[in-house]
């Protein structure tokens, strides 16, 4: 639990020699506040991954599905997202299936990823 | 401050070159991924952090300007990247010692 504390209070910095994978800020349910989350397309395509070999192996990372109407919606709602790169991605194509798949951006994925995660209290 | 429900940032970061710049320090993954309300001292002190220097020795630019202390990601990306792909082009440059 007070690792938690710790963690609430820091703010969380990624750094990567890539260029980062987009993450969006999605609320996936009306029971749970916004938080960020990855197209799972995109970290199957970076990790050369299938998503059956993804899931048999990374059972903890939480899956989510959003409508794809639903899920332009909220991206359209972002100041700091370009929308029509933020679109981009094959698995938003017109014609694609009509949701998308999202995994949830945490540390422990981050790694995985190959990034680099430090944190920096708010206060210093 | 629940920081991990923020959006997100997304950053490149290049050293700004300078003749009077001998140190050798540069960062090796340039790609960073914030907070919207984490401020430039947040991200000066992780630099440094990274680079192995001691606070106070990196200043950020953004099109030559040193960006304020206090400024937050949010700030800048409206006022200086609004409607732009991401990552946000930052500069860093390394403060002479003897000054």
């Amino acid at each position: 639990q007070e690792e938690e504390e710790q963690e609430a209070d820091n703010f969380m910095f990624e750094f990567s020699d890539k260029p980062l994978l987009p993450s969006y800020n999605l609320q996936v349910s009306v029971s749970r506040a916004p938080c960020n989350w990855f197209l799972f397309s995109d970290v199957l395509k970076r990790l050369k991954l299938s998503s059956r070999i993804f899931q048999a192996r990374f059972p903890h990372f939480e899956i989510a599905t959003l409508p794809k109407a639903e899920f332009q919606r909220q991206v359209s709602l972002s100041q700091v997202l370009a929308q029509d790169e933020a679109l981009e991605s094959p698995e938003l194509a017109p014609g694609a299936a009509e949701t998308v798949e999202l995994v949830h951006y945490e540390p422990e994925l981050l790694q995985l990823l190959g990034s680099a995660v430090e944190y920096e209290a708010w206060s210093s | 401050h629940y920081f991990r429900y923020d959006e997100h940032v997304s950053l490149c970061l290049e050293k700004q070159s300078s003749s009077k710049d001998k140190s050798k320090a540069v960062l090796q993954h340039k790609y960073v991924r914030c907070s919207v309300r984490a401020q430039i001292r947040h991200l000066r002190r992780v630099l440094c952090h990274r680079l192995g220097l001691p606070p106070q020795h990196v200043q950020i630019l953004f099109n030559n300007e040193p960006l304020p202390d206090h400024m937050t990601m949010k700030q800048l990306w409206l006022s200086r990247w609004f409607g732009k792909p991401a990552p946000l082009l930052l500069h860093y440059s390394i403060k002479d010692k003897r000054r």
